[in-house]
């Protein structure tokens, strides 16, 4: 690792530090029962968007890695609004097992991800079928959820319910995740290169591809249970490190987790604290607040073509 | 290693059918043919990442490698990065000789960049050197002068000689009827109905060359 990688790495941790600290302390005036307030309501969101953070980021390096396209992520190919969709089903019908929507929008995204193994995944290789098909699911959940809760007064699409139940389930899920992690993460490298050759070296790229989109849907599904879908954020946050360290797949996980983990608390603290006692959805907070990178990206390819 | 009535065909599309031939153990044997002649799908059915439609192939204990016509990266990777796959378990010597072949192909300097901001021809360097540096005793180079300038076709050509000298073995594809000539022991024309296969003095003469890769003249 460079001085300028180890820099990066450092102010990106120390920025998350602040801001975590921030979330925890900062008082504002009119709130009363201060330790409750810390324990039941600070604590587990903070929490929730470390894991969030970590989901977003993971995701999307795990997708665009093992399909090998680096523009992709969960949410272009409907896996976050899959489960969105799900949360949406599961609060019109039975609300009451609401209290377990992280596990259920894992599951969710577990078989948004079976669909399109089965379907679009197919034709990998064609890059344009991958991201319209892949788009077009998105946004086909996105109408369905838009419809089912058009008059229900559903929010969804914020950290403030965030209770300890959901961050336990989403603490299982991530150990869950570590175990597959751990058995698969040693070939993550070898994505990039063609699948003849990984094929030639012995590596069944199946089964480890399975289980790295595995981890990528569980969890990237549990946390849109309660965030929403946050459209882009995972392509934007791989590509910008990506640019910005030149680091191989593998290499780049722990600055790809630290940078959304980043992003996630920079969001969520103007989603609460900004316009305090309004609460801002932190999906869109995230989206905006990511545009710019998003744009000088975008010039960036412009120019490399 | 010998393959026996190959066929192979996509869809309903038959690119050849029963096709019989033999790898020459220690020799580099050419595979000529037009485009679309089915050469690359041989050469993935040899190296066990295609199977035949019908048909059989023999290979003995000999470990083998394929190297497609493009390789592409689809992250970030440096020229380090990628030789390195291939010595992970090499002794002492076996990297001096990684070396050697990575000087040959003038990419001692290219070693700390990113392979998708080289050439063309640069990144056809780094495949050969991948190549060469595999274990494997055959090797199934699918069209290798791609992009490569006269300089480096005739290091390749070099690197060629001194491989098979060590006992490898070579089926490498081409258009170039005289880097052929110069570089193999055997010659085979590949055609949809046959495969004709026999000595290079003996098969690469005009009348052939006119006949199975579809030319009037050669003036």
């Amino acid at each position: 690792m460079t001085n300028k990688q180890k820099l990066s790495f450092g102010l990106m941790f120390s920025g998350c530090i602040f801001l975590a600290l921030f979330q925890l302390i900062y008082k504002i005036e009119s709130q009363s029962d201060w330790q409750l307030i810390i324990i039941q309501l600070r604590l587990p969101r903070l929490i929730f968007e470390l894991g969030t953070g970590l989901a977003i980021g993971l995701s999307a390096v795990l997708l665009a890695a093992t399909l090998r396209q680096p523009y992709l992520d969960g949410s272009m190919i409907g896996i976050a609004s899959g489960s969105e969709l799900t949360i949406a089903l599961i609060t019109v019908l039975i609300p009451a097992s609401l209290i377990y929507r992280v596990l259920i929008g894992a599951v969710a995204g577990i078989l948004c991800l079976l669909l399109l193994r089965s379907s679009i995944f197919k034709y990998h290789n064609r890059v344009l079928f991958l991201i319209i098909g892949g788009f077009c699911l998105a946004m086909f959940f996105n109408a369905l959820t838009t419809i089912l809760t058009e008059s229900s007064g559903w929010a969804g699409k914020s950290l403030a319910n965030v209770t300890w139940l959901d961050v336990g389930w989403l603490a299982l899920i991530t150990l869950v995740a570590i175990v597959f992690w751990q058995k698969n993460s040693r070939y993550l490298d070898y994505f990039a290169l063609p699948e003849l050759q990984t094929k030639q070296l012995g590596i069944d790229e199946a089964k480890v591809a399975l289980s790295l989109q595995l981890i990528a849907a569980g969890l990237l599904g549990a946390v849109t249970a309660v965030l929403g879908t946050v459209f882009f954020a995972g392509v934007v946050v791989n590509q910008l490190i990506r640019e910005y360290t030149h680091l191989g797949i593998a290499a780049r996980v722990p600055f790809v987790i630290v940078f959304s983990i980043l992003d996630v608390l920079l969001a969520d603290t103007v989603a609460h604290f900004i316009f305090y006692p309004t609460e801002l959805p932190t999906n869109a907070v995230l989206l905006v607040l990511l545009a710019p990178a998003f744009l000088m990206l975008l010039m960036r390819w412009s120019r490399a073509i | 290693m010998q393959f026996e009535e190959l066929e192979a065909s996509y869809g309903s599309k038959k690119v050849f059918s029963k096709i019989t031939g033999e790898i020459v153990r220690h020799n580099v044997t050419t595979i000529l043919g037009p485009n679309g002649s089915g050469k690359t799908t041989l050469m993935l059915m040899l190296a066990h990442l295609m199977k035949p439609t019908t048909g059989k192939i023999k290979l003995e204990n000999d470990s083998l490698f394929y190297l497609p016509q493009r390789s592409e990266v689809y992250d970030y990777m440096t020229v380090k990065q990628l030789l390195e796959i291939t010595h992970l378990e090499k002794a002492e010597s076996d990297i001096k000789q990684h070396n050697q072949i990575i000087a040959k192909l003038g990419l001692t300097k290219l070693l700390n960049n990113d392979i998708n901001s080289l050439s063309g021809g640069q990144q056809q360097r780094v495949w050969l050197a991948y190549a060469f540096l595999q274990p494997a005793r055959i090797l199934l180079l699918d069209e290798p002068l791609t992009y490569l300038d006269v300089k480096y076709q005739q290091v390749f050509y070099r690197m060629l000689v001194q491989e098979k000298s060590r006992g490898r073995t070579f089926l490498i594809s081409l258009h170039d009827i005289e880097f052929a000539r110069r570089c193999s022991e055997y010659v085979w024309f590949l055609t949809p109905e046959k495969l004709v296969t026999g000595k290079t003095d003996k098969i690469l003469i005009l009348e052939n060359i006119l006949h199975y890769l579809e030319i009037d003249s050669i003036n």
